[in-house]
């Protein structure tokens, strides 16, 4: 693959172009990086949602959707996520490429200067969002932080990072609460707005066999009139350790099957190295041939789903298990006995390579889809490195048992939080 | 194995097709520069083919409920073990599922495809089941059975497919009960294995990075002599009208969810089959889509979110379009879907609304044939379906504005509607 290129836009927002030639589609997608905090999460969550109605040149939602359909079907997506402390807004366009429209038409170009437009000229009336408009999208964003209870498995993982990292600003979810949603009003998303797109650091992407000088070219015209004043970029937060004290969490739901997750906490978190971190916990819990699957649900049959997963901008490691409540303290003792066999070492070369291998299919399959690899490199960014993905999976060949355990050596459990069946309190 | 290239053009795409001396179709789809590849082994027996007989017997037999999913997971165990095992020295991320109409065993490697490539083929061809193993997945898969009864969107669905079906199996949940799974033994799987995993019951599909003829010689070697014996699932005289009008369910949800369904009439297998199932797919896009007159207005009315989707549900022998979503008052969204579909009925289609979503309808087709993952799966239902890979992508094209009139008026039959509802607990 060939070198990405890095192309400044404005002060704070960088254009990167990683070429995939062989892909049928381009994708470009705006992310801006703000950071996490319980004041503003709602409001900031709330502009993705608000921008991709219209703007300006497109005055009703209709009428932005009929031109992605004239663009073969262009798909428009938001996101809102957390990747550590921060809090990251996506605004992205996928598109065919201009060798397979029936016509030869360039989408590409029109779909930068479309994401731009929605972007940086959102119709506001008098410095304020459409009333009606903020109305709508204040109570989808309600909705939105509520339906987290329609999937018990995300609610209980949600619920155990709330707890688990109450005072820190990654204990805020991404959506913000449902207090702070209803209070935003037309001028204060309209101040965000310009907050985000005056202050927010911006790591823009072009993937795909798309040619970048257009992409740019249509970025900076759109930019042109913004103002900027980026903020300094925070300092990464140090890894914290685990309380003396476990804590235990228990939440009440009419389920049939209860939901345990375990939230621990590691001492290596990025910008640091986590490779062997993530070894660690790919033979901990987070394969098929893992001590988790192979225990806890083959040998012991105590659950469908039991793994393991790191966020490796915090140094967390966490453990999902869907259980029988009766069968709860089983699963938690055979989950913390294997935790304990990992980090002393006690696993066999064929579980090592077994992990390495696993690893490595999945860092290499990261090429063959335009939105992982877009992921993946923005994950560089926030590390500062840029390794390709097959750079990455290469490195693991060298890591040794001796690194898998100095890197597992200070997991140890923080917070334990059950859902069970029940009448709600 | 001779093998038959067949390109497409418009798409610069090509497969290769082989029918092996068992009668096991062979399709091998190469994307050069592709970083993984995916292979696909599947049978047409899915939870629908729960009543049967081989050619040659008297009577059909009929087994429990939920039993080709239950010989899906039992299908990894041999003498020497799992076969994730044994994935676990090629790195193979594997995986399988089952669904109404086939059972498919897959696996996506970066590195050791051949090798990858002989476990699948060998596990998939040899079924090892003893009283034992069959008890100890009845534990592994009672709790998947509960994980899904936890799971409101699933029971949306079933709950559908209840009050449209009386008779067709697809109105059973594709895991069956736990009452159901109890009953079933090591000579059942047996049975059920001879019956359908006949490899001219099969097809087996690759796509990825890889040299077409060195794998077909491959698979040659390694298909056993088996000779073909027709299975013939039991018909069922299902009525055209749904059997009721309406199912409720309180589950634990922040707000109400809903499923209409229109039961459809059914076309055999092939070219037809598949062209009416596009002209469906452009005809709900057109009605129900983000550009659609109803959406937008229901959107802005703040009565549905952007869960709101529409699709054309079908697979062998059943067929419905079903439209869904959350909403605070799904009585009202239902009501107005009714009356937009009235007023097309009036109006008929309007020509620059069908070519907007006719057009989307082709971007997605196009943006399908990037993911290596995705193009094998779609191989496999359409080798299932007696559809070529490339005819949907041509026909699209072709499809005019009256056969979606045409479609308008055969599929919207209140007669064979039903509603679904999962109000808050």
């Amino acid at each position: 693959m060939n070198k990405i290129r890095h192309i400044p836009i404005a002060d704070g927002v960088t254009l990167h172009a990683v070429p995939a030639p062989r892909f049928k589609n381009n994708r470009i997608s705006v992310n801006i990086l703000l950071p996490l905090s319980r004041e503003t999460a709602a409001e900031n969550a709330l502009l993705p949602f608000l921008l991709r109605r219209g703007s300006r040149q497109f005055s009703s939602m209709q009428k932005l959707q009929e031109m992605l359909c004239e663009l073969y079907g262009a798909r428009l997506g938001v996101n809102v996520a957390k990747r550590g402390d921060r809090q990251v807004l996506t605004l992205s366009l996928q598109c065919i490429a201009s060798r397979y429209t029936p016509d030869g038409e360039d989408v590409t170009a029109r779909c930068a200067a479309l994401l731009g437009d929605l972007l940086l000229s959102p119709a506001l009336q008098d410095g304020a969002f459409d009333a009606q408009a903020v109305e709508i999208e204040k109570n989808n964003l309600v909705d939105l932080i509520e339906s987290n209870i329609n999937d018990k498995r995300l609610y209980a993982m949600e619920r155990l990072v709330e707890e688990m990292c109450r005072d820190e600003a990654y204990g805020v979810c991404e959506y913000g609460t449902v207090e702070a949603a209803r209070a935003i009003t037309p001028q204060g998303a309209a101040q965000a707005w310009r907050r985000a797109v005056e202050t927010g650091r911006m790591e823009i992407f072009a993937t795909g066999s798309l040619d970048p000088a257009p992409v740019a070219a249509a970025l900076q015209a759109a930019f042109a009139p913004v103002r900027r004043a980026p903020d300094p970029v925070p300092a990464a937060a140090q890894p914290r350790p685990a309380p003396a004290q476990v804590r235990e969490v228990t939440d009440t739901l009419p389920v049939e099957q209860a939901k345990l997750v375990l939230g621990l906490r590691t001492q290596v978190a990025a910008p640091a190295d986590t490779l062997p971190l993530q070894l660690g916990n790919t033979i901990f819990g987070a394969s098929p041939h893992s001590k988790l699957f192979v225990n806890v649900r083959e040998r012991l049959h105590l659950c469908y789903y039991c793994s393991a997963s790191i966020e490796k901008y915090k140094g967390l490691m966490f453990i999902q298990c869907g259980v029988e409540e009766k069968n709860k303290d089983a699963a938690v003792q055979e989950i913390l006995s294997q935790l304990e066999r990992t980090k002393q070492g006690d696993f066999t070369d064929e579980e090592l390579r077994a992990a390495k291998l696993s690893l490595s299919n999945s860092y290499r399959t990261i090429d063959d889809a335009l939105v992982t690899l877009e992921s993946w490199y923005l994950g560089q960014l926030l590390c500062g490195t840029e390794e390709a993905p097959r750079e990455t999976a290469a490195r693991l060949e060298a890591l040794t048992r001796e690194d898998v355990v100095a890197a597992m050596a200070a997991v140890a459990p923080d917070t334990i939080y059950l859902l069970k069946g029940g009448d709600a309190k | 194995m001779t093998l038959q290239k067949v390109e497409n053009q418009r798409l610069g795409e090509c497969y290769y097709f082989a029918r092996h001396a068992s009668g096991l179709r062979v399709f091998l789809l190469p994307k050069p520069g592709a970083a993984s590849s995916y292979a696909i082994f599947g049978t047409k027996c899915g939870s629908i083919d729960s009543t049967f007989r081989i050619e040659g017997e008297a009577d059909f037999t009929t087994v429990p409920e939920g039993i080709a999913h239950f010989l899906e997971h039992k299908l990894f165990e041999s003498e020497e073990g799992d076969a994730f095992t044994r994935y676990a020295a090629t790195g193979a991320s594997a995986n399988a599922y089952t669904g109404f109409d086939k059972t498919c065993y897959l696996f996506s490697c970066t590195d050791n495809f051949y090798p990858s490539l002989e476990i699948l083929l060998d596990f998939v061809q040899h079924p090892y089941f003893t009283e034992e193993t069959v008890q100890k997945e009845q534990g592994i898969i009672g709790q998947e059975i509960k994980m899904y009864e936890d799971d409101p969107d699933w029971r949306a669905l079933f709950n559908l497919l209840e009050a449209l079906y009386e008779k067709n199996p697809v109105r059973t949940d594709i895991a069956g009960t736990v009452e159901s799974i109890s009953h079933i033994t090591a000579e059942l799987l047996y049975r059920c294995y001879y019956a359908f995993y006949n490899p001219a019951n099969m097809a087996l599909c690759i796509c990825g990075d890889f040299d077409p003829q060195a794998a077909a010689d491959f698979i040659d070697s390694r298909i056993r002599a088996v000779e073909p014996k027709p299975v013939e699932t039991a018909r069922f005289d299902e009525p055209e009208t749904a059997v009721k009008k309406e199912a409720r369910q309180k589950l634990p949800v922040s707000i109400p969810m809903f499923r209409l369904g229109y039961k459809d009439t059914l076309l055999p297998p092939g070219p037809a089959a598949a062209r009416r199932q596009l002209t469906s797919e452009i005809l709900l896009e057109m009605l129900f889509g983000r550009a659609s007159d109803l959406y937008c207005a229901l959107y802005d009315e703040g009565l549905v979110n952007s869960s709101f989707s529409a699709e054309y549900f079908c697979g062998r022998g059943f067929a419905a379009a079903i439209l869904g979503g959350e909403s605070r008052a799904p009585e009202t969204v239902v009501q107005r879907i009714r009356a937009a579909i009235a007023d097309t009925l009036r109006d008929g289609i309007d020509e620059k609304k069908f070519e907007r979503a006719r057009r989307k309808i082709y971007g997605q087709m196009v943006a399908g044939f990037d993911s290596v993952d995705d193009l094998a799966n779609y191989a496999i239902s359409c080798a299932f379906e007696d559809v070529d890979v490339f005819t949907q992508i041509d026909a699209v094209q072709r499809i005019t504005a009256d056969e979606a009139e045409t479609r308008l008026r055969e599929l919207f039959r209140e007669e064979a509607a039903a509603l679904s509802l999962i109000e808050p607990a």
